[in-house]
């Protein structure tokens, strides 16, 4: 009990010296890191132009670049978690929120209410999903052990796709990167770098040789072709649809999850809950106050 | 006797996806005939695809897949197939700038292009083979739109 009680004045400390060593944001970023844990996820709602960041238990929005956030309450998450966090072109306000014990939940009024979209999925241990870029109808989930679903009606419904790469999958972008066979791409962030396949679900390749855990993924809407991944060994960039990668400057210690705006700024979390910001393509970047 | 093991493969074939829809006999027989011609010196004879098709050959192009059950021609529509049986496709991470499938418009006529992949498709499983029919239900043959 006694350790319980001076935990805060422990906490306090640690942020005054926090504060003192990096500035009154690192405080904020870790005290919404005490708060929520480490960030989950990432991403830009081009409908209604705001970022949104998500941790296990919790889901924020900004509308002013992430120097607010207001906190967007997932009635269904009951005791899930967050895992992965999708916009979807169908709206302003339209989109998908996945994890574990959550399946899969749709939101078309910017957060306000939920629905449930779990009807022929094998199970709720859904460990990403991904919205088509064009197809407002078009999103994808990915089944922990399962593989890659597809639903042509807003998640009403499922189809089993694809088995999925095997190296421990953690993000799914869909992208209208030119050269498909079908209608565009997917991308996966795993456990051994980026993987890509055409959306008709053709053939999984190596999008380059990163070797190295992905976490994030994202690609700039206006030059789908320009692909960016934070890695454990840093930030990449490439500019061919990730058949070479060019090691980017890193804004801070790892980053954890990228999100790209319409624009074109390009968003980076630490692990710490820290944001930052650049508008030349991950050339320079810039802290955002929380 | 060679004419009835002909006969007896082509019965199997075409039972081997009874519980899927029907394919036209006759177009799959001219489709065969088809394949052979044109498509079967890349996909294999009895369309199992190039060796190694699923890694990049020595010029950096992928080389020619299957249309059996194990290739992935099951999943696109007859729309998609047409398409890239007329004007060809490049996999856009080829090393080298030619087509990764040639087009077939000034060879093949429509009606030629059909049978050929009505012939494929007494290659799928029935699973694939609904799978497909699905997915050609908004994007059929050209000419068969309205």
């Amino acid at each position: 009990m006694r350790r319980l009680d001076a935990f805060p004045r422990v906490f306090s400390l640690a942020a005054l010296s926090i504060a003192l060593l990096f500035g009154a944001e690192a405080v904020r970023a870790a005290e919404t890191n005490q708060r929520d844990g480490p960030p989950i996820a990432l991403a830009y709602d081009p409908g209604a132009d705001t970022l949104l960041k998500a941790y296990a238990d919790a889901l924020y929005r900004s509308s002013d670049g992430g120097q607010s956030w207001q906190k967007v309450t997932i009635a269904p998450l009951g005791d899930g978690q967050i895992a992965s966090i999708a916009a979807s072109p169908a709206g302003k306000g339209v989109m998908y929120v996945a994890g574990p014990g959550v399946g899969v939940v749709r939101t078309d009024d910017g957060g306000k209410t939920w629905v449930e979209r779990i009807e022929g999925l094998p199970s709720r241990d859904v460990i990403a999903v991904a919205a088509h870029t064009t197809q407002p109808d078009t999103v994808y989930a990915v089944v922990r052990e399962q593989g890659i679903y597809r639903s042509q009606d807003a998640g009403k419904s499922w189809q089993m796709m694809d088995r999925g790469p095997r190296q421990g999958l953690v993000q799914l972008i869909h992208s209208d990167m030119a050269g498909s066979m079908q209608t565009g791409w997917l991308f996966a962030a795993t456990s051994t770098g980026i993987r890509r396949i055409m959306d008709c679900f053709c053939l999984w390749q190596d999008a380059g040789g990163l070797g190295s855990q992905a976490h994030s993924v994202t690609y700039d809407p206006r030059q789908p072709a320009q692909i960016y991944t934070a890695t454990e060994k840093g930030l990449f960039r490439s500019t061919d649809g990730g058949e070479n990668w060019v090691e980017m400057t890193s804004p801070s210690s790892k980053a954890v999850a990228l999100a790209f705006a319409r624009s074109g700024i390009l968003y980076a979390m630490n692990e710490e809950g820290a944001l930052f910001r650049s508008a030349d393509q991950g050339g320079t970047w810039k802290q955002v106050n929380a | 006797m060679g004419a009835m093991l002909t006969a007896a493969s082509h019965v199997a074939i075409v039972r081997a996806a009874d519980d899927a829809p029907s394919l036209d006999p006759d177009s799959v027989k001219s489709g065969r005939s088809i394949y052979g011609q044109h498509c079967a010196s890349c996909h294999g004879a009895n369309a199992q695809g190039a060796p190694d098709w699923q890694e990049r050959d020595a010029h950096g192009e992928l080389p020619a897949p299957p249309h059996d059950a194990e290739g992935h021609t099951w999943r696109h529509s007859d729309a998609m197939l047409y398409e890239m049986v007329t004007k060809g496709w490049r996999d856009p991470f080829n090393k080298t700038t030619r087509l990764t499938m040639p087009a077939f418009v000034d060879v093949l006529s429509p009606e030629q292009v059909r049978a050929v992949v009505a012939y494929i498709k007494t290659l799928w499983t029935p699973e694939q083979r609904r799978f497909q029919l699905q997915e050609s239900r908004n994007q059929p043959f050209p000419h068969q739109m309205p």
